[in-house]
């Protein structure tokens, strides 16, 4: 991955295509290139649809290589919902054939004059921008049948259905799987609507003919990785209960904890949880012929994912994940698994970000567009987003304007991106995250890797008022460089229990880059990238006042525990002072 | 007295009756005392086991980091989990790093007890634990509404179904049977029997 594409899709006569050299890139992957190039070459004040934004598509520093657990992609922008930077995460295939072909990012500028829409080839011989306007308007899984006609189903593919053709600030962007299903999205935050707005519907990436990417220290590489893999598997949350379950196993858990957000963000505790959970879809999908475990991408050890099929036994979707199941569960009152599926589907194949839809839909609902726990009016109202009706654009701008047009006070955003499914009354330190990461709301902003591990930021009193900011602050670092890595961020609870597969883990990373790496190396790191993106923020003219929850989570109590946010803002404003 | 009803099926099949743990079970609590005691002499379950593979309890909603401290007392709910992904798993997690994250939910001493005149706790099992510890709880016998259990049978799969004897205060019944004199009742003592694989 030694070259950056860029290609220019308003150049005059036409898309045209540079690759360079890394230059101050260099050592820079997933989070780190993305946030990196944003923060350097977009102007902070331009409008994110406009021909000054860039997309920024980035494998992790591992991607392409044997590395266990390490095809995690990044996608980054200008965002159109939150108005700051943007880093979205995505599992699928195309990390590692990107890694493979070389390319540490593709970046794509400026804005084509005309409403042309384009297929990027990349294979071994090179690139390609071929307008196609017959694309125009297709689903991702339809899109995945016209590409595979033409290219195989060998490739890996990236790209955005009709809500990112509408610039919708919902829109993500889509990556296929190992069965070239367009079922990973990097959803939050409306990089869809960016790669729209540059007129590219699909990146078709071919990397027949290319090697696995070398480690420098080949020996010392395989005998890590096979350590790192082996204390996955030993590990009960990534070697037994994420595969047996997924992320959903979760539902039963948060709503005992009384954290579930239901009926938009009203109650902590939905009584249909135990139907949505991870556990019974897990037995659904093995009585119907699917698979409870999965993986995203080739190289998944954990396999966290799953395949659903319908009650005909054909395959509808790949099994919700947690945050699909809440946001389009609880968050609406809806405890059937099917219409959760079909929902699913649906984004996928419109190409939305779930958690949006799903806060987004819970708005609507409280709006008295529908009434909570109508599984056909949340179906309807994401259809309407894919139709485009004037209605549908408002709700695929997401929570925030929904919130707006119709008048609704209760709305689960910060920075204009919806919350995920945890409410922050009853977990106060998550909303410290949401409240302060550059991202807005974001639950995968804050991981569970620690100040123990890391040695990051001080030992953390767990007494202290102060302890959360800490505990936060440190997540924080860490995440940012995990996602600089290409990991998947499940490997978190297996490094933070067993010291051993955190040192395979750095082993593994120092071998392939020849270089040791230390704990203090990755924090590093980590701040690293938050200051590039805090940089880009304040410059975009975001102050510590957007670093704060919607004040109705420190005046409604949150049943069952009736609990507030109690978090003073002083102290969350010290998050980001080390 | 509450009906009684027996179901033997083969051991593979215990998780078909997994959701009834999902969502909750009764069983007698003799007199007040801790969660490490109820795990312990109720449930039948060994220390290492409790320590190592149950991570993450809740009693009533609530976290717990003490399992000596904290008191189950007829009218609890008692939930027990595996450990978690992610960081709000980790912070539900006994004694976790992260623990200070959910404080406000987190259980403590002092608390009004929960009380309860039928002597009965709440149990609920989720995730590897129902697996794992569900069969023996199951077997022991749990009272349960009887609709909801009218409801699991119902609901299994045409596959499964032929693999169940029923029987109902002794006598065996067909699901059918089963559903029509249930129908009536408000409450059922379950006793679900392995028998074999
Ligand atoms: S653990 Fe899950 S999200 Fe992570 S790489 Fe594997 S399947 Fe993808």
């Amino acid at each position: 991955m030694d070259k950056i594409l860029r290609i220019d899709m308003g150049a005059a006569g036409g898309p045209q295509m540079k690759v360079e050299a890394l230059g101050g890139y260099a050592g820079m992957g997933g989070r780190g290139m993305t946030s990196a190039v944003i923060s350097k070459e977009v102007p902070p004040l331009c409008h994110p649809l406009s021909a000054e934004n860039k997309l920024v598509i980035a494998p992790g520093l591992l991607s392409g290589s044997a590395a266990a657990q390490s095809g995690r992609i990044s996608v980054g922008c200008k965002s159109p919902l939150t108005g700051g930077i943007k880093e979205s995460n995505s599992g699928g295939q195309a990390s590692q054939v990107l890694g493979r072909l070389g390319y540490a990012a593709i970046i794509l500028e400026g804005k084509p004059a005309k409403d042309d829409l384009y297929k990027i080839i990349i294979n071994q011989s090179g690139v390609q921008v071929l307008a196609d306007n017959s694309l125009k308007g297709l689903g991702n899984y339809a899109l995945m049948d016209r590409i595979k006609a033409d290219h195989g189903d060998k490739v890996a593919c990236i790209s955005i259905g009709p809500a990112g053709e509408m610039k919708m600030p919902a829109a993500s962007v889509a990556f296929t799987d190992m069965e070239f299903r367009p079922t990973r999205h990097a959803g939050r935050g409306g990089p869809g609507a960016v790669m729209g707005s540059k007129g590219v519907k699909v990146i078709v990436l071919d990397d027949a003919g290319c090697k696995l990417r070398p480690p420098k220290d080949p020996e010392k590489f395989k005998e890590a990785n096979k350590r790192f893999a082996q204390g996955l598997k030993k590990h009960a949350v990534t070697g037994q209960g994420l595969p047996s379950f997924g992320t959903n196993v979760l539902t039963n858990i948060i709503n005992e904890a009384g954290a579930l957000p239901t009926n938009n963000f009203t109650s902590g505790r939905f009584s249909g949880a135990a139907k949505i959970s991870g556990e019974t879809y897990a037995e659904l999908e093995k009585s119907r012929g699917g698979n409870p475990t999965h993986g995203c991408h080739r190289g998944c050890v954990i396999q966290c994912s799953g395949i659903f099929n319908d009650k005909n036994g054909n395959y509808l979707t790949k099994q919700p994940e947690y945050e699909t199941v809440w946001a389009h569960g609880s968050n609406c009152g809806i405890d059937d698994p099917d219409v959760i599926a079909q929902i699913d589907r649906l984004e996928d194949d419109l190409g939305l970000d779930t958690i949006e839809m799903g806060a987004t839909i819970g708005v609507a609902m409280e709006a008295g567009l529908a009434k909570f726990g109508d599984s056909e009016a949340a179906i309807r109202l994401v259809k309407e987003v894919g139709q485009g009706t004037p209605l549908g654009r408002i709700l695929g701008s997401g929570a925030e304007i929904t919130g707006k047009v119709f008048g609704v006070v209760r709305v689960p955003t910060v920075k204009g991106q919806a919350m995920p499914a945890y409410d922050p009354r009853a977990v106060q330190g998550i909303g410290v995250t949401y409240a302060t990461s550059p991202m807005g709301a974001d639950h995968t902003a804050g991981y569970a890797v620690t100040a123990n591990v890391l040695g990051v930021g001080g030992s953390v009193n767990p007494l202290s008022a102060e302890g959360q900011i800490e505990l936060s602050r440190n997540l924080q670092i860490a995440t940012a460089a995990i996602d600089a890595t290409g990991y998947c961020l499940f490997i978190a609870f297996a490094i933070l229990d067993q010291p051993d597969t955190f040192q395979d883990m750095l082993d593994v990373i120092g071998a392939f880059i020849g270089q040791e790496l230390t704990a203090a190396g990755v924090t590093e790191l980590g701040k690293k990238i938050l200051s590039f993106e805090r940089d880009f923020n304040a410059r975009a003219g975001f102050t510590s006042k957007q670093d704060r929850l919607p004040g109705y989570f420190k005046e409604e109590a949150l049943p069952p525990h009736n609990v507030v946010f109690k978090v003073a803002d002083q102290d969350l404003d010290q998050v980001f002072n080390w | 007295m509450q009906p009684q009803v027996s179901i033997r099926l083969p051991g593979r099949l215990f998780p078909v009756f997994h959701p009834l743990l999902y969502s909750g079970v009764e069983m007698p609590i003799p007199a007040n005392c801790s969660v490490k005691e109820f795990l312990c002499r109720q449930l039948n379950l060994e220390l290492v086991y409790i320590e190592n593979r149950i991570q993450t309890i809740f009693l009533n909603g609530r976290a717990v980091d003490d399992l000596e401290q904290a008191m189950v007392t007829a009218g609890s709910t008692l939930a027990l989990s595996a450990a978690m992904p992610g960081l709000v798993g980790a912070c539900f997690r006994r004694s976790g790093t992260y623990s200070l994250f959910r404080s406000n939910v987190t259980f403590q001493e002092g608390l009004p007890p929960k009380t309860d005149d039928q002597g009965r706790v709440t149990v609920k099992l989720f995730n590897l634990i129902a697996g794992e510890a569900g069969p023996a709880i199951l077997e022991k016998g749990v009272y349960l509404p009887a609709q909801t259990l009218l409801e699991r049978v119902q609901t299994l799969s045409p596959r499964v179904a032929p693999d169940l004897e029923f029987h109902l205060n002794d006598e065996p019944v067909t699901a059918l049977e089963l559903s029509a004199r249930l129908s009536k009742k408000t409450e059922v003592l379950l006793r679900v029997l392995g028998t074999g694989t």
